[in-house]
């Protein structure tokens, strides 16, 4: 909890609790920019294990002079605090006389305004417990008027007024009550007072009101006379982002209005109370709560590698469900590089190519060109880049037809290629030095050139090639005719490399190859095909023969981007002959653009804008698929001028703007709307699809309506496949997805085949245990040619299904009170069957399980976890379910599981996905598992190869030494495990990565001092800790 | 459960609200778990010792029980001939699944040179600070100090007088024992300094029942047989820092407001009045909430009187005609933990042959846990009634330490349970139904169960033939 306290004439504090019952006040310091821990008397931790939470959750409350507060953290109790008021005193926070409150269940309490300005509290609670009516009570705080005694709450003496309030969230002011009724029902979640008469409320779907009180002025003074509710109507330009279900508002003047949401995205809104209007002016990311998340490998589409791809080589990404109901998103997260707009250059829509120019030789980059379809816009910057000007004619180029490629030449020339020819031209005079035109007025279409050569595709049947050292001397080829297939063929892609002259790539429509041909003679050097299987339709649609690792440790990269939006990579040999080392990774839906941009050193990194925009570059010698922020991307070309180096120029549809790219790697989210939970996500790569487990409230004339659904998307831009498939089973009740998994399951033929198991639960009004209906399902789906999803099989069950796993071709699923192992047989195409084998019934409620080879991983809901051992029924035996061993606390024999390591997240997580990375050699920690929390945060969760521990745990402990922390917390009580049964003293062997990074932000002093007698330099630590930076 | 658990995942709920949410209906369930049986005895024909009728913790009767607070997995149980057997919960796997019958892992036999008690055990209790002591004492007029792990004696204090029950403080840093004995004095055994000769002065007959306040280390109460439940500052030598009033429903700060308001000197009123009853009867029954808010009394006017502690005032809360106490010995209630419910905590007394559960707050009775099959149809009715009764009941419950009782229900493999021990020797189980239906066939049959109903079956039909067959002649 955080307070704002106001002591007399001095600086505001902020009061700080945690949540395990530490509490302080810090002071922010102008001058060095940091909060400054205001040094307490003793602010002990009250806190008594055995009482009972309040109702309320902790509430911590400041009267409106600033000075008091009050603490409500248990049941009936009341902890009151004041500041001190004399100097040199006066930021230091007394605590009072605990008070014990007659009203028990509190649900809500604040201090209210009084005419005679003593600190007055006011609580509205339950007599008693789930009782639907509520009461109000309000007491002074104090009992003198100096405010030095705290009032002992009596209900007979010290309150001050009393009322039963008939609904919950209508308020009543100080003397008199009155109230008003709404127009529609609505249930307010947060409120935020505005000025005197005017309070904005937020009900549970994000709408909006105002609340004014309609006053009178009478002799006694201002007198409330009636309250009136009207709605905020949303003004949004693109009518799509809604508010979102508030948690708390905050006014901050100026008529803003922040939303904090732990349900979607905090905004910031602003108010316009004359025409009744909020718009949203700004949107604070939130992911929280992250309710499940898949692992996706983009890089290992073709099944030849059994480990996966590290999530720092931007080829993993995770899909999150994030979000409740209306606020429910799919969020895709990926490591990526940042991108920082520096200057938009003009607002230019339906942009074709970008092309940049050096107007001498070396010089740095100047000219602009942006290609449009019937023209070329040309835009010159001065030497000290302050300025920009559009020129209507420049070195002679023909600016009345879209440029296919531009580019100056180190011999200090021009080239421009058009639709009708290619062009040599004279920088300085403008003057023609060489032209060459397509014979028949046919057009070119497609262009690529380095400093030697120009390759061209006429028509997409004639190969051309023309030496720039020799006033474009042409070499033609027709390649309508594939001689080795004897089909009509056209080229559809074509690339002249810049880091071996010499060669040249051209892609191709019919046969879906690629082929290296030498640029003299143009002849094949050698083709590959990008189809690996028979039914394979990839097609090249781009590419591009570049050095993206160091030259000295490896030869050029061929990179090809094929129509279905995968990215191939290749090694190629240092002659073109060799093509080796296939990759492939997905990185949209459409076949990308490759961009290249060349960096000091002699190599590139190629930008390839798709649906997820990224970077590829190397880094340690591996390939790194970064995403970029560039959602919207449609061209790029490099620009380095003084006043804007290593940049890029960037279009989109709708402009052209400067950028720069920041090596840093960043984790970047993008999220998906979907309006509802998604409580459950799996994928499957297979289909190449995810499934969705949803649910789904909606408001229907009032009536919240609930509904939960599976549905199956696109992989890669969400789109949904087939209909949403509604779980709802014959009686009443609400059935909700509970747990979804993906399987190869064998299908009537004996072959494996991708199916979704869902688990459910039906939820009803009545808690009758007794009835018959179904409480629970198991389905089992299929998805069909047309990637339909159908229901295979579903399976009434009397209790939930909580958890789902399979095992060798059996399901195992967590039920209600048991764990139960099922053999799974599809009899004909559309049918199936579930026949139970085994049952294993833990402490109480099996609430999640994980597979290894034939032991089953089973979380209870109370009793931590247990190992069972599935034993699969033979010829003699039945199949069995074993307990092999359970965590018990204290450890003593061999059935026990020995805690390993443990730490404090201080965070609910929700799902754990382990990660099969393969292994690199040399790495400090190898990544293991991915965690999502309730709190929206993603946690890495990696193992310390063998023998680092000890160093890297030493080095932990140093640093902890030398870390300032608000309020001084140490790193030890933060960590430490804490539970009911026991409580530890520090993090027992773990690290915490987000501490260790921290040394770098040390200075050099410091970090010698931490590694003092630590065995490793300073130095070598930082490379250390930067390469543990490199796993997010 | 499942909104729940999906609110839980939004973070709509708070961990405590869902942690509550679940155990609060669980304190309500409770049942017997005739599956759960503890064979203490050797009997030579291995057939009958199966039967579960006539297993036997303690063939001549168990007087006490107590559970360790700290993993919730050690069982200690003292017999009326003396013995004290330990038994370990964690020997069975899962709770819900199959009969397991337990074994003690050791066994202190009764002895009359010293290493163990000579007459019958009266009352066990853990040592408050670690599972690896306790304390036991016996007819034999002696208060012994066990270690758990050895099975040996630790130490003897000789009280010279019948001990009842003891009581230690689950906080102070002292290691003071408070013994309910026969004297009508509250004898004090400080363990750390081995004297046994302090006591707290009272004039009131034998004390049944002592018990220490759990959040203020120096405060102890004793129920005597006049009637009256004394409060003690053990620091103080001046008597009795108050009674408790059964007459008083307002609180000592009221009752002083209104003395005062009638016009008497603030300073010269009294604390409590000198001839405050806290029942009609001896009490024998003293109980504290373990936040420290309530103390629970019973009396053999058969009544349960709730007090707020911090006042002293009687919450006036009824129990009803059901409940009964008859033995002037010390008795055992249980409260469940107000961390594990809505404030709907329950109270368990062992009511003769049968335990209630009782609202703590409004007196309203959840269930009546009766052992099945106890009282046998054949025999003559009541000649197993006094055999049956209960005399002591322990509380599972793990992470104790500093508390008087831990705050996680049950231990590794349970989610709660309570034991009890009956004057016919068996201790009985009773843990919570875990809420839900059943999964279709959710036990799978075992091979045990089967030869069970399959010697129920052939028992039936033996009868069946033998009044059917041949043997019968009508002549």
């Amino acid at each position: 909890m955080l307070q704002r306290l106001q002591p007399k004439d001095a600086p505001e504090l902020l009061f700080v609790g945690t949540d395990r019952q530490q509490y302080f006040t810090v002071l922010w310091n102008h001058q060095t920019r940091r909060l400054d821990t205001v040094k307490e008397n003793g602010l002990v931790d009250d806190s008594e294990p055995y009482m009972r939470h309040s109702l309320c959750q902790n509430q911590c409350l400041v009267d409106p002079t600033g000075r008091f507060m009050v603490m409500h953290l248990w049941e009936g109790v009341l902890n009151p605090f004041r500041l001190r008021t004399r100097a040199p005193e006066k930021l230091k926070l007394d605590m009072q006389e605990q008070v014990r409150l007659t009203e028990l269940w509190i649900k809500d309490s604040i201090f209210v305004h009084t005419p005679d300005g003593h600190p007055t509290i006011a609580f509205l609670y339950n007599s008693r417990l789930h009782q639907e009516e509520a009461q109000l009570a309000v007491y002074r705080l104090t009992k003198d008027d100096a405010g030095n005694n705290i009032s002992k709450f009596d209900p007979t003496k010290d309150r001050t007024f009393q009322a039963t309030i008939e609904d919950h969230y209508a308020r009543t002011t100080y003397y008199n009550k009155i109230s008003v009724g709404l127009r529609e029902p609505k249930l307010y979640v947060a409120w935020e007072q505005y000025d005197d008469r005017t309070y904005i409320l937020a009900d549970d779907y994000g709408r909006l009101d105002v609340l004014t009180l309609d006053t009178m002025i009478e002799q006694a003074g201002e007198v409330v006379q009636g309250m009136t509710v009207t709605k905020l109507q949303l003004y949004s330009d693109d009518g799509e982002t809604e508010p979102s279900r508030a948690s708390q508002l905050v006014y901050l003047g100026d008529n803003k209005l922040f939303l904090a949401s732990r349900h979607g995205d905090c905004q910031v809104l602003l108010l316009d109370l004359s025409l009744k209007r909020i718009q949203i002016i700004d949107t604070i990311r939130n992911n929280a709560p992250i309710l499940d998340f898949a692992i996706m490998d983009m890089g290992n589409r073709e099944g030849n590698n059994l480990a996966g791809n590290a999530f720092s080589s931007g080829q993993a990404r995770v899909v999150a469900g994030c979000g409740a109901y209306k606020d429910g998103s799919l969020r895709s997260i990926r490591s990526g590089v940042g991108l920082a707009d520096t200057g938009m250059l003009d607002e230019i829509e339906g942009t074709r190519g970008l092309h940049t120019l050096r107007l001498h030789g070396a010089a740095p980059h100047s000219v602009v060109l942006v290609s449009l379809l019937n023209e070329t816009r040309v835009f010159r910057f001065s030497d000290d880049g302050e300025s920009i000007e559009e020129v209507f004619e420049f070195g002679g180029f023909a600016l009345d037809a879209e440029t296919l490629l531009a580019t100056s030449l180190p011999s200090g020339l021009f080239l421009q290629a058009t639709p009708g020819f290619a062009r040599l031209t004279d920088g300085e005079s403008g003057m023609t030095v060489a032209q060459w035109d397509t014979p028949h007025g046919q057009a070119i279409t497609a262009a690529s050139a380095n400093d030697h050569w120009l390759l061209m595709s006429v028509e997409g049947t004639v190969l051309v090639s023309l030496d720039l050292t020799k006033n474009l001397a042409a070499r033609q080829k027709d390649t309508s005719q594939n001689a080795s297939v004897g089909i009509p063929e056209q080229m559809s892609c074509l690339h002249a490399s810049s880091c071996l002259t010499d060669i040249g790539v051209v892609g191709w429509w019919t046969s879906g190859t690629i082929s290296l041909v030498r640029l003299d003679t143009l002849d094949s050097i050698r083709g590959e095909s990008l189809r690996q299987t028979s039914d394979s339709a990839a097609v090249p649609r781009d590419v591009a023969l570049v050095q993206l690792h160091q030259p000295d440790l490896s030869g050029p990269t061929l990179v090809v981007a094929s129509e279905d939006g995968n990215i191939i990579s290749f090694a190629v040999g240092a002659n073109g002959s060799e093509l080796s080392g296939r990759k492939t990774v997905t990185l949209g839906s459409r076949a990308a653009r490759l961009h290249i941009l060349p960096q000091d050193s002699g190599v590139s990194n190629v930008f390839a804008t798709t649906d997820h925009p990224s970077l590829i570059y190397s880094s340690d010698g591996r390939l790194v698929y970064s995403a970029t922020t560039a959602d919207d991307a449609t061209f790029v070309a490099p620009f380095d001028s003084a006043a804007f180096p290593d940049h890029i120029i960037l279009s989109t549809d709708r402009h052209v703007r400067l950028s720069r790219i920041d090596k840093q790697r960043l984790t970047h989210v993008k999220p998906l709307t979907v309006s509802q939970t998604v409580r459950r996500l799996a994928y499957s790569p297979g289909l190449k699809a995810f499934g969705l487990g949803c649910i789904k409230k909606t408001l229907q004339n009032n009536t919240e309506i609930a509904s939960s659904s599976f549905q199956l998307v696109d992989e890669v831009v969400f789109k949904k496949l087939g209909d949403p498939f509604e779980l709802q089973v014959a009686n009443d009740g609400l059935e909700m997805v509970e747990c979804l998994i993906r399987a190869e399951l064998p299908d009537a033929n004996g072959t494996p085949a991708e199916r979704f198991i869902i688990g459910t639960s039906v939820l009803t009004d009545s808690d009758d245990v007794e009835g018959d209906g179904t409480r629970g399902r198991i389905i089992v789906i299929g998805v069909d040619e047309d990637r339909k999803p159908y229901q295979l099989l579903s399976l009434g069950l009397r209790g939930n299904c909580r958890c789902l796993g399979v095992l060798d071709g059996y399901l195992i699923a967590g039920l209600s009170k048991t764990l139960v192992a099922f053999s799974y047989q599809e009899r004909t195409s559309a049918t199936a069957f579930l026949e139970k084998i085994a049952a294993y019934r833990p402490s109480s409620m099996p609430i999640d399980l994980d597979i290894s080879g034939n032991m089953i991983g089973v979380g209870d809901l109370m009793q931590s976890l247990t190992l069972v051992e599935f034993q699969p029924p033979t010829n003699e035996s039945k199949a069995k379910l074993i307990e092999r061993a359970r965590d018990y606390q204290p450890k003593q024999d061999q059935k026990r599981l020995e805690i390993t390591s443990e730490m404090n997240l201080g965070e609910q997580i929700n799902r754990i996905r382990s990660l099969q990375v393969a292994p690199t050699e040399n790495t400090l920690v190898q990544a293991k598992a991915f965690l999502g929390s309730v709190e929206g945060s993603m946690w890495l969760f990696g193992e310390v190869q063998p023998g680092s521990e000890k160093l890297l745990m030493d080095f932990q402990d140093r640093l902890v030494q030398h870390m300032d922390t608000p309020g001084e917390l140490t790193f030890d009580d933060w960590r430490a495990y804490r539970g009911e049964h026991r409580t530890g003293e520090k993090p027992y062997r773990f690290l915490d990565g987000e501490i260790l990074e921290r040394f770098l932000d040390l200075n050099e002093s410091q970090q010698e001092v931490i590694c003092e007698g630590l065995g490793p330099s300073s130095e070598e630590m930082r490379n250390y800790v930067e390469e543990l930076r490199l796993l997010h | 459960m499942q909104s729940s658990l999906f609110a839980r995942e939004l973070g709509d709920l708070s961990p405590h609200a869902f942690s509550s949410s679940f155990t609060s209906p669980l304190l309500r369930s409770f049942a017997a778990a005739p599956q759960h049986r503890f064979n203490g005895e050797r009997t030579h024909d291995p057939l009958l010792d199966e039967r579960p009728h006539n297993i036997r913790a303690h063939g001549a009767g168990v007087a006490s029980l107590a559970v360790e607070k700290f993993d919730g997995r050690l069982l200690v149980s003292g017999g009326a001939e003396g013995a004290i057997k330990i038994w370990d919960l964690e020997q069975c796997g899962s709770v819900y699944e199959g009969t397991y019958t337990f074994r003690p892992v050791s066994t202190i036999r009764r002895s009359t040179d010293g290493s163990g008690h000579s007459h019958g055990i009266t009352h066990l209790d853990f040592f408050p600070f670690d599972p690896d002591a306790f304390l036991s004492s016996a007819f034999d007029k002696s208060l012994k100090l066990w270690s758990t792990a050895r099975s040996t004696l630790s130490g003897s204090f000789d009280l010279n007088a019948r001990i009842y029950s003891h009581s230690t403080s689950p906080i102070a840093d002292h290691l003071v024992v408070a013994c309910a004995t026969q004297h009508a004095h509250v004898r004090l055994v400080d363990l750390r300094s081995g004297s046994a000769v302090q006591a707290l002065i009272a004039h009131g007959g034998p004390v049944l029942a002592t018990q220490w306040s759990p959040t203020q280390g120096h405060i102890v109460t004793s129920g005597h047989a006049d009637g009256k439940i004394r409060v003690w500052d053990i620091r103080r030598a001046g008597g009795v820092l108050s009674l408790l009033d059964q007459e008083d429903s307002l609180g000592l700060v009221h009752r002083h407001k209104h003395a005062v308001a009638a016009g008497m000197d603030p300073g010269q009123v009294r604390p409590y009045r000198e001839a405050a009853q806290a029942h009609d009867d001896a009490v024998n029954g003293l109980h504290w909430t373990s936040d420290g808010k309530y103390i629970i009394s019973a009396g053999m006017d058969n009544r349960i009187r709730v007090w707020d502690a911090a006042t002293g005032a009687n919450t006036l809360t009824s129990f009803g005609p059901l409940v009964q106490n008859r033995h002037a010995k010390t008795t055992s209630i249980v409260t469940t933990p107000p961390r594990l419910s809505e404030n709907k905590d329950v109270l368990f007394w062992a009511n003769d042959q049968e335990i209630l559960a009782l609202d703590l707050h409004d007196g309203k009775l959840i269930t009546r846990l009766r052992s099945p099959g106890a009282v046998n149809p054949v025999g003559p009715r009541g000649s197993e009634m006094g055999r049956n009764r209960i005399s002591a009941l322990a509380w599972r419950s793990a992470g104790g330490g500093g508390a008087s009782v831990g705050p996680v229900p049950g231990g590794g493999n349970s989610v709660g349970a309570l034991y009890s021990a009956h004057l016919d020797g068996q201790i009985r189980a009773w843990i919570p139904q875990i809420p839900g239906p059943d999964d279709e066939g959710g036990e799978d049959p075992g091979d045990e169960e089967d030869e069970g109903k399959r010697r129920k079956r052939k028992a039936i039909d033996d009868a069946y033939k033998t009044l059917m067959g041949k043997n019968i002649r009508f002549t």
